[in-house]
């Protein structure tokens, strides 16, 4: 947990989520000012940092909530016809959920006078890696968000500080895992928590894959490309 | 009277344990200038759910989480294996395994924390506590009934590890691998009702509404899950039921289930200790 150094009182302006919008007007300027050969300008990549304290917490989780919902958003407005009737069914309550949590979130930071962060449109959300057009696709899609979910609330339990919002986490969390199991036991019966997950053997026997921020991120950025995520200012316990 | 203090005052007050301190901090309220508050806040005390505070202490937590795996690990022990297909067994066998390792770090923590274990009670799944009077008779001669039981314990371990997680909040190694053995507990739960999907059970991977697998009264192990209200500060909680549109011709009743479904609540420590005694004594 966060000593005091890692308060989570409002501060007002000075915790404003960080967006460094590094896009045309700052681009064009460094070509004219700092490059001297036109022909190759230099590679700048607008980047959205998280900030501080439960604030950035929330937003890394938000962001999370984000991607993953735009996901089945997309899938059950198309869904390929093989999917069968319970596949349906379930792809529809955690989507259901996953909304809910999505629009919780924010409520939550608007109650805590924390930014939610803007910086990225759900509609340029980019998931031409899967192939969301066949049910193993959508499975596979649906598993890989789930299961990346559960890690990265796996990291991220000791990064709250307040009690109140670790509560509404640990809520949420355990209907994450519940997800990524019945996911799990669509595409593959009986591989809920087989060792991918789930090491059998070592320190980490019985302990559910963990992934912290930095590496989340780096994986939610597949879906944001150009814009990549970085942790910024994200407390690490 | 100085509202934050009260209303601190208030939300330490745990309805179950401390009735009388919740009670009086509300009398105390109806002696301030109640109309003078403004609405929003007197709307969020109004709201504000009596089981929102979680006492105890983190060696409350790992003790209880303990009972509750032991509790998971002599039931899976017991399962007969003649009634179980090759598949199904496959999967007791891992999700036991995966129990008995959280049992080893349970217990190590629980010695590093200055705690002392205790001797496992005797175990009866069939929860007549040794006697005649069962609520499942049938638990190990029929497989909806054994599954029913098993999914009851996940379920059961799932809301006790709610309950756990946030107490030992203060120790880092400690809620690492609580919240990582807490996300094994729900796949556990979330395949013990897939299975029981399989064999025909009106039954989703998630808790929806108050079920009532357990009929007993005293202790229910979904009591509680059917909560719409969920707390998002200290002084605020929200109606999780209105954040779905109306859109796509879902039903309220559907609204008001995903609402429910969404959450996971955590027990008391009461209420999880009143359904292990359902099956220990």
């Amino acid at each position: 947990m966060p000593e005091a150094s890692s308060s989570t009182a409002p501060s007002g302006l000075s915790r404003r989520t960080f967006l460094t919008h590094t896009g045309v007007a700052a681009a064009s300027l460094l070509l004219l000012t700092a490059c001297p050969d036109p022909e190759t300008p230099p590679v700048v990549t607008p980047t959205i940092s998280l900030t501080g304290g439960d604030e950035g917490v929330l937003n890394y989780l938000f962001l999370l909530e984000r991607v993953a919902t735009e996901l089945y958003a997309k899938v059950l407005a198309t869904p390929p016809a093989e999917l069968t009737a319970a596949d349906l069914g379930v792809l529809r309550d955690i989507y259901r959920h996953n909304f809910i949590h999505r629009e919780l979130l924010q409520l939550t930071m608007s109650a805590n006078g924390f930014t939610a962060n803007a910086g990225i449109s759900a509609q340029s959300f980019d998931y031409a890696s899967f192939t969301l057009t066949t049910r193993l696709g959508v499975l596979n899609a649906a598993q890989s968000l789930a299961d990346l979910t559960v890690a990265a609330y796996c990291g991220a339990a000791r990064l709250l500080s307040s009690g109140v919002l670790l509560r509404l986490f640990v809520k949420m969390m355990a209907v994450k895992a519940r997800h990524a199991a019945a996911l799990r036991d669509l595409r593959t019966p009986g591989s809920f928590a087989a060792t991918d997950v789930v090491p059998q053997t070592g320190a980490e026997a019985g302990l559910n894959q963990v992934l912290t921020p930095a590496e989340v991120l780096a994986e939610l950025s597949k879906f944001t490309s150009p814009v990549q995520l970085s942790v910024g200012s994200l407390p690490t316990s | 009277m100085n509202l934050l203090s009260f209303l601190e005052q208030l939300a330490t007050a745990d309805a179950a344990a401390h009735p009388t301190a919740r009670r009086g901090a509300l009398g105390q309220l109806a002696h301030t200038a109640a109309a003078a508050l403004p609405a929003a806040v007197l709307g969020a005390l109004l709201a504000q759910p009596a089981t929102a505070q979680i006492l105890g202490t983190g060696l409350d937590g790992l003790q209880l989480t303990l009972r509750v795996e032991w509790l998971q690990d002599e039931f899976y022990a017991r399962v007969p294996a003649s009634l179980v297909p090759a598949a199904m067994q496959a999967d007791f066998t891992l999700i036991r395994a995966q129990q008995r390792q959280h049992i080893a770090l349970l217990e190590s923590y629980i010695r590093t924390s200055g705690g002392v274990l205790a001797a496992r009670p005797s175990y009866d799944f069939t929860g007549g506590r040794g006697g005649t009077s069962q609520i499942f008779p049938d638990v190990f001669t029929n497989l909806d009934t054994l599954l029913l039981v098993a999914q009851v314990l996940e379920d059961l371990s799932v809301r006790t590890y709610a309950y756990a997680l946030p107490l030992v909040a203060s120790n880092n190694d400690q809620i690492d691998s609580l919240s990582r053995m807490f996300a094994v507990e729900g796949r556990h739960a979330a395949h013990l009702r897939q299975l029981r999907r399989q064999r025909g059970a009106t039954v989703k991977h998630w808790i929806s509404g108050a079920e009532t697998a357990l009929p007993t009264t005293t202790a229910n192990v979904y009591a509680g899950e059917d909560r719409v209200l969920q707390q998002v500060a200290g002084l605020a909680s929200r109606d999780v039921s209105t954040l779905l549109p109306t859109i796509g011709g879902i039903t309220a009743a559907e609204i008001r289930a995903a609402a429910t479904e969404a959450f996971d609540e955590p027990l008391t420590y009461d209420a999880a200790t009143a359904i292990i005694q359902v099956f220990a004594y």
